[in-house]
Parts: structure tokens; sequence; C-alpha cells
């Protein structure tokens, strides 16, 4: 439906503007910018700071108003020029000075302050103010991540309206009134939320500061990149900022498709790990005699090599095998698929740990985020955004206000439930014919019904929410899908072949002349993978950014794969999974290496670099064209403009990529790059919205001349010739994974299906390694049904254990909200997630601890 | 002539009994039984009532203004925290259940789900004598369901305030309502009768407003019109304090008599002390601009109060006599302000508490020449032109109520403020 | 301490139960906290944004805009001297200062004894009699610094007691009237008499 259009005449211009606007963005958009403080374009107005005050017309004539609160109105006159407009703005920024403290110098908002920026442009430069100034304690930590220094707070609410309104969590709120408000938490409790970082963002002085941030940097020794924040695959559009060579803050971008400028503090806070080098993999290390040491890269490859050759020679080529995470870049995801499918030829490989058949239904159909909160109803199937997207979270409360119909189908009460009108249990018995129950709930109407799939509890195999969503696909034509699936780049891995059953693209055409003849991986996911090489199948286990830990393997375990088979781990940081590993490679981690990744909409963005990879790590990409090189196929991959040329060549989803896509538009193009059109004006950068992205440059993939391997890799740096070895082979249609019964029955009297809900904060040796972040894990926690826990003979708060494939002991509690059939635990330590016995749905015996 | 003070003369006017014998519901009863909402709606604006709670704005056409909705509220404002008025004050205390039978005659009128009646919080007799008259009136069938048998029904919930003076001001008065701080809400959009509590359409009228609504039912809208003149019409209580020798709350028929006779008056303020000499008066609370001597003959209506340069607003008059410092007055009106400011706005919470030091350290003797530019410049700031009715660089009037104390002293009292600057001190401390 | 509990908590929960939306219970309840301790303790803030299904930010956010509410200790009477115009034309300062010697505290503060805490308070509405004083909001005036003094003693020999109750209490006359008739109800049945008197109005223009 288009705008309906208003005649406005802004300082004497006449223009037509979208009835509604804003005066404010109607006065943006011919270029004359207000002074602002309180408003903000991603929040209600609420007039207060009365810094934009222009003269509007009205019935009794030109008045004073705020132009960030009044709409403009058919045959509306703005003046925003008058003597009468510039008294009264400077008359403003007079009284906000007035008991403003003069630490500029010492202030993190300093030299990117706006109301330093805007009294220098609007003030009158001279104080006349004599009183004493307002006086408060400075600053107060009001959580583990904020400092508050009232001081300098210019009461606009934006920080109070963004806990309450954006985010749903008024932990912080204006106390007391007059010339004494100021922002306060209630008592003790903490401003622990999510999404408190953004607070610190949107401040428009230095009241709110992040703690990890603190005296850090200076806003001008700050060199800032375009990025993509790589925690989920919600891919928020960030600025990445570093300072001799250390990542100092990141700050979200306005993308207007994307996070709307919005941060999780996961994300936000996740660069103090990258600068964490105690905790990264800097060198190469290989394992001689059961002892690791440094090697060289060129040993490193070469022993990779070595091991693959030698496992071939026995088993075959599916005795080689490929795990990785989804959180490998676009390039580094191609190169390893490219490696494994084409240059060693095995049908092992599973980098998107078994969540590729959910990725297949969703790719055909897949919704962009703006599609799924405009959706006629939308089908929460096993996500809870808050825990694995969670800028999404913030994004569907909007939509949900603005009468999004929410259908949720989970196993127990999520964020999403006090927003949904239905809630549809999702229970072992029922998976069978949940799909019609969901259909059968759906309210009349026109428009798109899509289906937002997660990877909620992880202690069920994506192939059961594979199974429930082609089903409901099927139930609900026309359904469209938008995954919230793990991992940063998992849509970007399973697109560029480096899962089963797929090839580069998703492409069903013909296999470009690049490749020989890549082999059929539609086999086994990581699990099959895994019992293939615990059974001694494997001769050699390459995995991609990927600690089995998180897929629920002890450290012992671990080690005896590693005596099953050599582990070779390309890693960023130390896990037990490194360190069990025959050979480990250095991978260069987020912020030192520039890509591409595919979020959950399908939608391509850049990577931006802002250091040097640590130590010596490599990008994945290079790591696998060394390897290739020394099986004697280089792969013909020397740069990423190599990478990118063979991506179009795959066609598919990729018909079309040109590296001129991504400065085509602001928010990044939507696979098929064939089907997407680049429209949409480009955003005016608001500097008081997000003060700090000023000077962010646009990175992406690298297409920068020279960028190639290492001379010493390559040896002589001749270019390789490109092979034609075109086989014109049709790639296989369907995805055949492994399939898990939909019938999942009743669990014995003792035992219980699990329930690991997966949460923000999560032990994983990323997080361990994260000082800003590592105490915001949660206990271990076992929920049951006050009925099972009846018939155990305990009562809440008694210790009780879990039985899995280890045994984990904990207090637990009595809650309604937990089904009969289910024990939901949470963790602490990455130790939970051992209790996931990798086939189907988890099945656990609850018992009591004596004592 | 007496309307809503009728009842006053006896002590016992609080009471069920006093109130039933003196024609107590009568009205209620012919409103609900003999007329439609609409003729008693049409009957108030006959009477051109007009709003009492200061900005005196026809209580029949606001109620005409209504947005058409389902649900609609009433609420009746006894927040009544405006310097130097104290009327409401007497008419909760004294007579609860002529206020408990307007407002029902105000629900029925306007068709409201809901009627609250919003009670300053230190009102605590006041709060227990409307309670009082609210169960009383549940009791006696004149309130809840099916009143008098009439099939109209409406619950009234009496909700405290806690101390706040910005709660007076009606928008700011139901974010108070809805369990927020008095934050006033900006006008447009959020006129009550178009967004008013919980985005409903709401009216919101004064206690004393309200409590003229039964004598207009009974004595129909012409005979209330047909007191007073012009657009002032029926009676109004004044409260008249200060440095006069009786102070009090008096009902006069409107611009029948001048601020003189309301201050010297024998029936009425019987003039000030022996040998003083009167310099200032306050017409309509502490926020309106001060009159002078000259300005005494002029009569105590709306329009001739406006037109000659300030406003009968809440209906109170502060009387100055030469023993008391100019200075000190502005200064105290100026600092109520400062610490009642909400604290949205920036010029309001800033320049309030600003323009308040700055008195402080002139009245104490610290005072610099270039203050007084100063004040009227940050006064100019708050309220552009520093005109009246005023401009505002805010969203509500309460900043934009400073500058005419501040204003008026500086312009008439000016040499006061340079011999507290010259000699140091308060000359009249 | 703190949290509502029995007869209280019975008030509380008819309070929170008269409003289209049980925030709107806030103030009250926070009075029937005061009425309860003499302030509002974290304790009860926390009970109250239980009560009415806000957090306990919101719930002090709102309370500590507002003047009568207390968040420390205060004595049992609370006295307000106000100086505001009207007082101060009639010796409101002065009434003050008297207050301060008399008690031994300066405002803002309270008595050793726990007995009074003086406050200069606002306007109150009863300048008729300036300068006037409140105990507990309950209203004096004219007063001097003699019957200031007079009044103190009235309240440490308990003379006052049946006039004014312990700091908090504000109305003690409670709702004794039926629940509330549901808004839904009453929209519903004014729809209806509203459409039957148009139709009415119609057939008479007829
Ligand atoms: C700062 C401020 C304080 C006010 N205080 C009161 C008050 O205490 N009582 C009152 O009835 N109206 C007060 N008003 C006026 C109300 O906003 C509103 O106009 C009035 O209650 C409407 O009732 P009426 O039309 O019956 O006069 C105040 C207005 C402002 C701007
Ligand atoms: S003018 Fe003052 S009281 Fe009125 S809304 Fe603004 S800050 Fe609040
Ligand atoms: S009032 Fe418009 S930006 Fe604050």
């Amino acid at each position: 439906m288009p705008d309906e259009m208003v005649s406005v005449t802004l300082d004497g211009q006449v223009v037509q503007v979208p009835k509604g606007t804003p005066i404010i963005e109607a006065l943006d958009q011919i270029g004359v910018h207000i002074p602002r403080f309180c408003y903000h374009s991603r929040m209600k107005a609420v007039g207060v700071c009365r810094m934009c005050l222009v003269e509007v017309s009205g019935p009794r004539g030109f008045s004073i108003q705020p132009s960030c609160y009044l709409a403009v109105a058919e045959g509306m006159e703005v003046v925003t020029t008058s003597e009468k407009v510039k008294k009264a703005q400077s008359g403003v920024i007079e009284f906000l000075l007035a008991n403003h403290p003069l630490d500029c110098p010492v202030c993190d908002k300093g030299g990117e302050c706006p109301l330093q920026d805007q009294a220098f442009a609007h003030g009158a430069g001279e104080t006349r103010y004599v009183e004493e100034k307002r006086h408060y304690a400075k600053p107060i930590p009001i959580s583990r991540l904020i400092n508050l220094d009232r001081e300098r707070c210019i009461q606009c609410d934006r920080c109070t309206r963004f806990a309450d309104e954006v985010a749903g969590e008024a932990l912080i709120d204006f106390r007391g009134r007059g010339n004494a408000i100021r922002i306060s938490t209630f008592s003790s409790v903490e401003f622990d939320s999510y999404f408190s970082g953004n607070v610190t963002q949107i401040c428009p002085v230095g009241a709110l500061t992040a703690t990890p941030y603190r005296f850090k940097a200076r806003p001008w020794d700050l060199t800032q990149a375009a990025s993509t924040c790589g925690w989920c695959s919600m891919g928020c559009q960030v600025s990445v900022q570093a300072s001799q060579n250390e990542l100092t803050r990141m700050l979200g971008i306005d993308s207007d498709a994307v996070n709307h400028s919005w941060l999780c503090d996961r994300g936000r806070f996740g660069i103090a790990e990258v600068n964490n080098r105690d905790a990264r993999v800097l060198v190469p290390t290989a394992k001689a005699n059961g002892i690791r040491g440094e090697v060289s890269w060129a040993s490193a490859a070469a022993t990779v090599a070595r091991l693959v050759k030698q496992a071939r020679a026995s088993g075959g080529n599916a005795s080689v095998a490929v795990i990785g995470s989804g959180r490998l870049n676009l390039e580094d995801s191609y190169a390893w698929a490219k490696l494994a499918l084409d240059v060693v030829g095995t049908p092992l490989v599973d980098g998107v740990l078994g969540q590729g058949e959910v990725a297949s239904t969703w790719f055909e159909r897949a919704a962009s985020i703006d599609q799924a909160l405009a959706a006629r109803a939308l089908i929460a199937l096993n996500v809870e955004p808050k825990e694995e997207v969670p800028v999404l979270h913030l994004r569907l409360r909007e939509a949900v206000g603005n009468g999004l119909h929410l259908i949720e189908v989970n196993s127990t009460a999520t964020s999403l439930s006090p927003m949904a009108a239905t809630s549809i249990q999702l229970s072992p018995e029922g998976v069978g014919g949940l799909a019609e129950a969901v259909a059968a709930s759906l309210p009349d109407g026109d428009g798109d019904v899509v289906i937002l799939v997660g990877g909620r509890n992880r202690a069920m195999d994506p192939a059961i929410t594979g199974g429930i969503l082609r089903d409901l696909v099927a139930a609900v034509p026309g359904a469209r899908i938008l995954s919230a699936l793990g991992a940063s780049n998992v849509h970007g891995a399973f697109l560029a072949g480096l899962a089963p059953g797929v090839l580069p693209g998703a492409a069903r055409g013909a296999v470009p002349s690049t490749w020989r003849s890549p082999a059929d991986s539609g086999r086994a996911n990581y699990a099959g993978i895994l019992r293939a090489a615990a059974a001694g199948e494997v001769g050699v286990l390459l995995l991609l950014d990927c600690d089995l830990e998180e897929v629920g393997l002890t450290p012992e375990a671990i080690e005896a794969l590693g005596e099953r088979c050599a582990l070779v781990s390309l890693a960023s940081y130390e896990s037990a999974t490194t360190r069990a590993a025959a050979v480990t490679l250095p991978l260069a981690t987020w912020g030192e290496a520039r890509g591409s990744v595919v979020n959950g909409e399908g939608r391509m963005l850049r990577l931006g670099e802002q250091l040097e990879p640590a130590g010596l790590s490599k990008p994945g990409w290079v790591a696998a064209s060394l390897i290739a090189g020394d099986l004697g196929d280089d792969m013909s991959i020397l740069t990423a403009g190599d990478i990118w040329a063979e991506l179009k060549a795959w066609g598919g989803a990729f018909a079309g990529v040109e590296p001129s896509i991504f400065s085509s538009t602001l928010d990044g193009p939507l696979l098929p790059v064939a089907r997407w059109e680049a429209g949409g004006a480009p955003r005016a950068l608001d500097p008081v919205a997000t003060p700090g992205i000023s000077s962010v440059s646009r990175q992406g993939p690298d297409f920068r001349a020279g960028a190639v391997l290492d001379p010493y890799a390559v040896g002589t740096g001749a270019a390789p010739s490109a092979k034609v070895l075109a086989s014109g082979r049709e790639v296989p249609a369907a995805v055949a994974s492994e399939r898990v019964p939909m019938e999942l029955g009743v669990p014995g009297e003792d035992e219980a299906w699990l329930i690991l809900s997966r949460r923000v904060y999560e032990a994983d040796a990323r997080l361990a390694a994260n000082p800003a972040l590592a105490s915001f894990v949660r206990g271990d926690r076992v929920r049951v049904s006050p009925a099972r826990l009846a018939r155990l003979g305990a009562s809440d708060g008694d210790r009780v254990q879990v039985v899995g494939p280890v045994v984990l002991q904990a207090v637990a509690h009595a809650d309604d909200a937990i089904p009969d059939w289910a024990v939901a635990v949470e963790g602490r330590t990455i130790a939970v997630t051992h209790l996931i016995d990798g086939a189907g749905w988890s099945r656990v015996r609850l018992e009591r601890l004596d004592g | 002539m007496r309307i809503v003070g009728a009842r006053l003369e006896h002590a016992d006017s609080h009471t069920l009994e006093r109130f039933l014998a003196t024609g107590g519901n009568n009205a209620l009863r012919k409103a609900l039984l003999e007329m439609t909402p609409e003729a008693v709606a049409a009957e108030v604006l006959t009477a051109n009532l007009l709003g009492r709670g200061g900005a005196g704005f026809e209580a029949g056409r606001k109620w005409g203004m209504l947005r058409k909705a389902k649900r609609r509220y009433l609420v009746v404002n006894g927040d009544e925290s405006e310097p130097a008025t104290f009327k409401d004050h007497l008419l909760v205390e004294r007579d609860p259940h002529q206020l408990v039978e307007g407002a029902t005659i105000a629900a029925y009128a306007i068709g409201a789900s809901l009627a609250v009646i919003y009670l300053r919080g230190e009102f605590a007799l006041g709060l227990e004598r409307v309670q009082e008259a609210i169960n009383d009136a549940y009791r006696i069938g004149a309130l809840g369901r099916d009143i008098f048998g009439s099939g109209f029904s409406v619950d009234i919930v009496l909700q405290p305030g806690a101390g706040a003076y910005i709660c007076g001001e009606e928008t700011a008065l139901l974010e108070s309502l809805e369990g927020n701080r008095g934050f006033p809400r900006i006008k447009p959009p959020y006129f009550p009768a178009v967004i008013g509590l919980y985005g409903d359409p709401t009216i919101v009228n004064n206690v004393e407003t309200v409590s003229n609504l039964p004598w207009i039912v009974e004595n129909g809208g012409e005979a209330f019109k047909s007191l007073g003149s012009g657009r002032s019409t029926g009676t109004r209580l004044f409260a008249l304090s200060g440095q006069v020798n009786r102070p009090g709350v008096y009902e006069v028929e409107m611009t029948k008599i001048t601020f003189r006779d309301l201050i010297f008056g024998e029936e009425f303020g019987q003039g000030l002390a022996p040998s003083r000499s009167l310099t200032a008066f306050i017409p309509g609370g502490a926020s309106s601009p001060w009159f002078f001597p000259e300005h005494l003959d002029l009569p105590l209506g709306q329009d001739e109060v406006a037109k000659a340069g300030s406003m009968l607003g809440s209906g109170s008059v502060i009387v100055m006599d030469d023993s008391s410092c100019p200075v000190r007055s502005a200064w105290r009106i100026a600092r109520f302000f400062a610490r009642e400011s909400c604290g949205q706005c920036t010029p309001c919470r800033e320049g309030g508490t600003w323009i308040d030091r700055i008195m402080e350290r002139i009245e104490r003797g610290n005072g610099r020449e270039e203050d007084l530019d100063l004040l009227l410049d940050l006064c100019d700031n708050i309220s552009p032109g520093v005109v009246w009715p005023p401009a505002q660089t805010t969203i509500c009037v309460l900043g934009p109520s400073i500058p005419p104390a501040i204003s008026a002293a500086i312009s008439r009292f000016r040499d006061d403020f340079l011999l507290h600057i010259k000699e140091g001190r308060c000359p009249h401390a | 301490m703190g949290r509502f509990e029995g007869e209280l908590l019975v008030r509380a929960e008819k309070v929170a139960g008269l409003y289209p939306d049980p925030r709107s219970a806030i103030i009250p309840l926070c009075h029937l906290a005061q009425e309860q301790d003499g302030y509002v303790t974290e304790e009860a803030i926390a009970h109250i944004a239980e009560l009415v299904g806000a957090t306990g930010a919101e719930v002090q956010g709102t309370a500590s805009f507002y003047d009568m509410f207390k968040f420390e200790p205060v004595g049992e009477y609370v006295i307000g001297v106000c100086t505001n115009i009207s007082c101060m034309l009639r010796g409101g300062y002065g009434l003050l200062e008297a207050a301060s010697s008399t008690l031994g505290v300066p405002p803002g503060e309270t008595t050793p004894d726990g007995m009074f805490t003086l406050e200069e308070v606002e306007c109150v509405a009863h300048c008729d009699k300036a300068p006037a004083v409140q105990i507990n909001y309950r209203y004096f005036g004219p007063v001097d610094s003699e019957g200031f003094a007079e009044l103190v003693g009235q309240l440490r020999s308990g003379e006052l007691d049946g006039q004014i109750p312990k700091h908090g209490t504000l109305g003690r006359v409670l709702r004794d009237a039926p629940p509330l008739i549901p808004v839904e109800e009453i929209d519903a049945e004014r729809a209806r008499q509203d459409g039957e008197r148009e139709a009415r109005a119609a057939s008479r223009e007829v």
C-alpha cells in the first residue's frame, strides 16, 4: 500500500512527504538537520529534551513545537531558521549544559558526543551558569557491564525507553522528580538484560558506558569497519572498532532489514574473547608420541595431507570425514567443501551439525525477517529467539505489539509464550500429528504464513525438527520459512555445500568446470560420522571450528576418539578438541579476516577485518588451499576472488553473485541473488542515534589485489592453471539424510525425555575465554514436574542425578511448567551437553541422591 | 447568591442527613429519571459553566468534544495544589455528597463506564469524607447498579494522590492514575477528551465545576446563566489569602464585585493591617501574572481579568502589602515551580532550578546586577516573549508559570532588586 | 514488615482489583505500605510490583516521584510547616524556624526519639489559616511558635491520638460498596441504551 503523501512547506521549500512522518525526519530528508537528543527513530518519540524545537504553523499561527514529536500534516509550514528557533535551541543547550560536568577530556564519549557537538553548533559558547552543579556519586555500576554517571545524564529517556519499550525489561527507570530525576535500578536488582549494551550506544552523552570499554580508547584513535556480528545467525550489522591491533568496541549499525541498530550483549561484548590471546590457538601444532608441539604451517599442512592420503589408502575416500560447526564464513566453507567433496572425495561431510535437513527445507522457501514479521501468522517451531537469535526477539516484540499473530510450538514455555496467540506443545508423543494441529490454529485471512524454526532443545536431534518442518510445509501450502538455526554462518555453510546432500549454491545444474566430480555427501550427518569414527571406520576426522564438547562428547570421549582416528582441528580457541587433536591449525577468527556470511533469511552479509590474525592464524580457505596443494591439487583457489568466481559459476543461490552486490545495497542481498532486487534508499546516518559510527569503512570479502596466499606456502608462487574437468553430472535433487522416526513414544516409568534449552550464555570454550561475559553463565539446574519429583520420593531442593551418557548431579526444582515426560536441565558447565546421546531425542533417567 | 457553598452554613454539612434534608440527590433523581443524558449536557452547555480548575474552558463544550467510543471515563480533578488555592479543599471536606452527586450526574451525561475522583493525597480528612459519601451513596442506591431504578449504572472510585503539584494538570493526573509518574502528555494528540485514561476518551473536570452540576440540573442552565455576565456565569468560589485581614473562601456572583470589594469589602477581606498599603496582588493563583493597585477596580470576571493581562485561574487571590519583600515573594513562587517540575522538559527542569538559585542569591544579598537581565533571558527561554498567555518551549505550562512572577517583580520592583544587590541583604528582613 | 500480610494483604488485593488496569493501584498500594510500616520499604515495593505486574524499578520510579512517600523510616508524626507564598506572607518561615528549635532538629530530620520528623512543605491548601501546619496530613492553623510548642506537647501526651493516627494512615474510612461492575458490562448496557434512545429519537423525527 503506497503511503499517503502530504504537501508541506519546510523552510520555504514545498515537499511531498508520507503522512505521519515526524517533522524532524521530513527535514532530514531535505538535508536540514535539527539538533536532537531524546529522539531516536527506532523508539516512540517522547518530545522531552526540547532540543528540536522549530516553528510550526497551526490554527492559531506559528508556535514553537518539538519537530520530533509532531507529524507533518497537509499544508503545514515549518520554519527552522528564525531567530525565535535559534534562541529556543540555544536556550535548551544552555540549560542542558548548566548542570553538565566539564569532564569531556576524561569522558568515554568525548570526541563523539552529541551534546559536545551540538553545544558547539548551537550553543552560546560561554557559560552564564555560576551556581553549584548537581552532584551525584560517580560512576556507579548498574550491572556487570554498564556504568552510570548520573552527573552527565541529560534525562533524555532513551535508555529507559529502550529497556521498557524495546527490550520489555523495565529494569532501569527514572527515579525522583524534577531537578532530582535520575536513572536508577531497583535496590540491588542488577540491570541484567541480554540487551543492556544498547543503552551505552544510544546514550547521547557519557552517562552510560560499557565497563569493558571504559578508558580503553579515544574515538579518534579508533579505526572502524562495517561487519556482521559473528555470534548467531541473525546477522546483525555492526561497526567493529579497533585500536592498536585490539578490538575495542562494537556498535550496532541501523540496518533496516536486520537489526535496527540493536545488538545483544553476547554479540557486542564478544570482542573480549577475540582479544584474549591466552585462550587462542596461535600456532600450528602436531602431536608426536602423544606430545603436542609447535610446527610450521607448511609442516602442519603436509602432515594433514599425509594423514588424509594414508586414510584413503587404507579405507577409501569415506575414511576421511569433515565436521564443522557452521561458524566458518562463506569463503572458508566453500573452500573446505571443495577440498572435502572434490579433492578428497569423501561423502562424510557435515559442516552444519545436523541442521542441514532443516536448512534444505528452509532454503527453497526462505522468508526475510521483514516478511516474517508482516505475516498473517508466524509459527515459531522449537525456537526461543531471545536465547538463539536475541535481536530477533526485539523485532518480534515490536511486531507482536503491532498485531503479529504468533503461534508457538515448543516443549515448555519460552519468552514467546506471553506474546503467543496459541501455544502448542511439542512432545515426543505427538510429533506425528503436530503439523495438522498447528495448521488448524491458523487465523483466517490473506497473507503469508511464515515458520520461524530454530534449535531450541539441544537434546532433540535437528532431524526431528526437520521432519516436523517438512510436515508443516505440507500442511500449510505456501508457507515460508525464516531460520534461526544456530551458529553465525550455518546457512552460508549449507549453501557453500558443506552439508550433507548439497553442493555449492544448493545448485541443481551442471557441476562447473572448476570442479572434478564431487562426492555424494547425502549419507550421514555429524552424529552418523561420529558413530562411524567411534566404530573405527574413519581414519581422519577434520574438525572445522568445531569443539566436540559442544555436541555432547566429554573430554574423555574426545580423547578416546583421538586414539581411534586422527583428529585435525582447525580452530581459533583452545578446547578439549584442540588438546586431543593430532594436528591443530590456528584459524583467523572474527574481526581478523574479511569475507561474508549468510544469515537465517538468506541475506549475504559482509565481514570486516580490523586485526592482524593472532599469532600464525590464517583464514580457513587458506588452510584448505594449503592442504589441497599438499594433496597435489591446488583447487585453483588463490584469492577470495577465485572463490566468488566459482560461487557464481555454481549458480543456484549464487547465480549472478558479483562483488558489486555489496555496494548496491546497504543491507546485503538476499539469496538467491538472481531473484533478489536491490531497492530502498540509503538511510540518512543519524549521528545522534548512534554516536560513534561515523567513519565506518565498508569492508567485505577480500578482493584487494595482492591478497593472495602466502608465497612461502605455495612455493614458487606460480599461477596454477585452471583445470577443466567438467563432468556435467546432475546434482541429486533431494537431500537424503538419516531420518528419525516421528513417533517417539512414551519413555519408561523412570525415564524422561531431555530438554536442554539453548541459552545465550552457554559455557563453551569461547565464553570461558571472555572475561566480560563468563560470569553470566547460570548455575546447574534440573527442573521437573512436581508429580515426577513426588514419584521419585524427592522434594523441591533435593539433590538428584540425571543419568544419560554421563551422570549429572544437581539440585532439583519442582516446576509446573515442565511436562511430566520431561526433565529440563540448565547448565553452568558444558558438561550438561554430555547428556545428549546423539540419537533422536535424548532420553535420561532421574535418580534421587540420598543424604 | 450561593450555589456550591449553599450547604456550608450548616456545621454538619458533610453528613448524609444534612445533605438529604437540604435537597440532596433531587437533581440526580431528576437527571436520571426525567432527563436524557443529552438533555443534561444541553443544560450544562446553556449554563456556560466555565471550568473552575484554572483554564476556564466551558464544561458543556468540553463534553461535546468527547470522542465517540464505546468506553469513556470521567475523572474529577481534586488535586488542588496551586499555591493559595483552597476552595476544593473546603468543598470535599464540607460537602462531599454534593461532589458525589455532581460526579454521578456528569457520569450520566457523558455515559462514563467508570468515574474516578482523584483527590490530593494530603487531604486526609477529605479522603475520609468523600469515601464516606461514596459509601453512603451506594447504600442509598444513588451509586452502583441501576441507580434509583433508572437503569443507569456507574461506579465511583476514590483515588488518592501522593504529593505532586503537577498531577493537577489533567494529563499528568491521568498518568498518575495509571500508576506512573505524573509526566504531562503532549497535546495534541493527548487531549483527554480524545485520548485519555487508558487511551480512552475521558472528561476531566474540577471538583468545583462538578459540584455546580446538581444546582444546574435542578434550576436549569438558563437560571445559572442569568447570574454573572458575559461568559462568566453563575457564582464562583474565590480563595483570598495573604496579607489581608480576613482570608477565606467567598462565593460570589461572577463579575458583580471587584478585586477592591473582595480585598477591602466588609463581607470579604476587610482590608489590610493598619497603616499598610497594597503593593501587589495575584488574581488567579501563583502562576498568574501579578496585578497592582491600579487593577483593583476590575470585576471578578474571566474575560475582564484576561483582558487586563492576567487570569482568574483557580480563583485564588493573594494579597501583598508593603511590609513584604516582592523579591522574596517572586522567589518563593519560582522556587515552588522549580520544586514541582516533573523533570521531563529541559527548560523547566533546568531553568526552574537555575532561576530559583539566582533569586535565592539576590534575596540573600549575593546578587549581581547582570542577574536581572539573565533572569529575564532565562524566562524568555522557557516562555518565549514572556507574554501572556504564555508561549512555551515546554510540554505543559508549569515551566512557563515561573516567568510571570519574575517579570512582574523585576519590572515593577526593579529598585527593590537593586537595593538587595547594593546593600547585600534584603531590605525587608 | 515490608510485604503485605493478613488484613493488609486482603485490602491490597481489593485495591488492586478496583481498576481496569491493576497498575493504577500503585499509588494507593504505596499508601497502604506506608500505613503498615510508616514508610515504603523495598520489600513493599517488590510486593507491589508483583501485585500489579510491574518491575521494582517501575514501582520505585512512580513512588519516588511523589513527596508523600518516604523511603526511610520517619517519625511517628511527620510535621509539615508550609512556607509557600500565602503562609510566607504570614510568617511561615518564622514558624519553621520556631518548629525547628522546638523539636531540636532542622527541617528534613527526625528527632532522636523517633517521634517527629519536621518538613518544610509546599502549599497545603489551608491558606486562610496561615501559617499552616500539617501533622500526618491533619491540618492546623494559624499556628504561632507557642501554638506549635503546645501542639507538640499534646502529641507527646497523646491528647491528639484520636484525631491524628500514626504516620502513613490516610483515610480511615474504607471503601464499603459492592464489587465494581465490570466496565465491559457497563459498556454493553450503555451501548444498548444509547441505541434505544437514538432509535426513539429517529422515530420521533419521522
Ligand atoms: C500545572 C497545572 C496544575 C493544575 N492543577 C490543577 C488542580 O490542582 N486542580 C484542577 O482542577 N485543575 C488543575 N489544572 C487544570 C487542569 O489541567 C484541567 O484544566 C482542569 O482540571 C479541568 O477541569 P475544569 O475544566 O473543570 O476546570 C492544572 C493545570 C496545570 C497546567
Ligand atoms: S513544563 Fe515542566 S512540569 Fe510541564 S511537562 Fe515540562 S518539565 Fe514537566
Ligand atoms: S524533544 Fe525532540 S529530540 Fe528531544
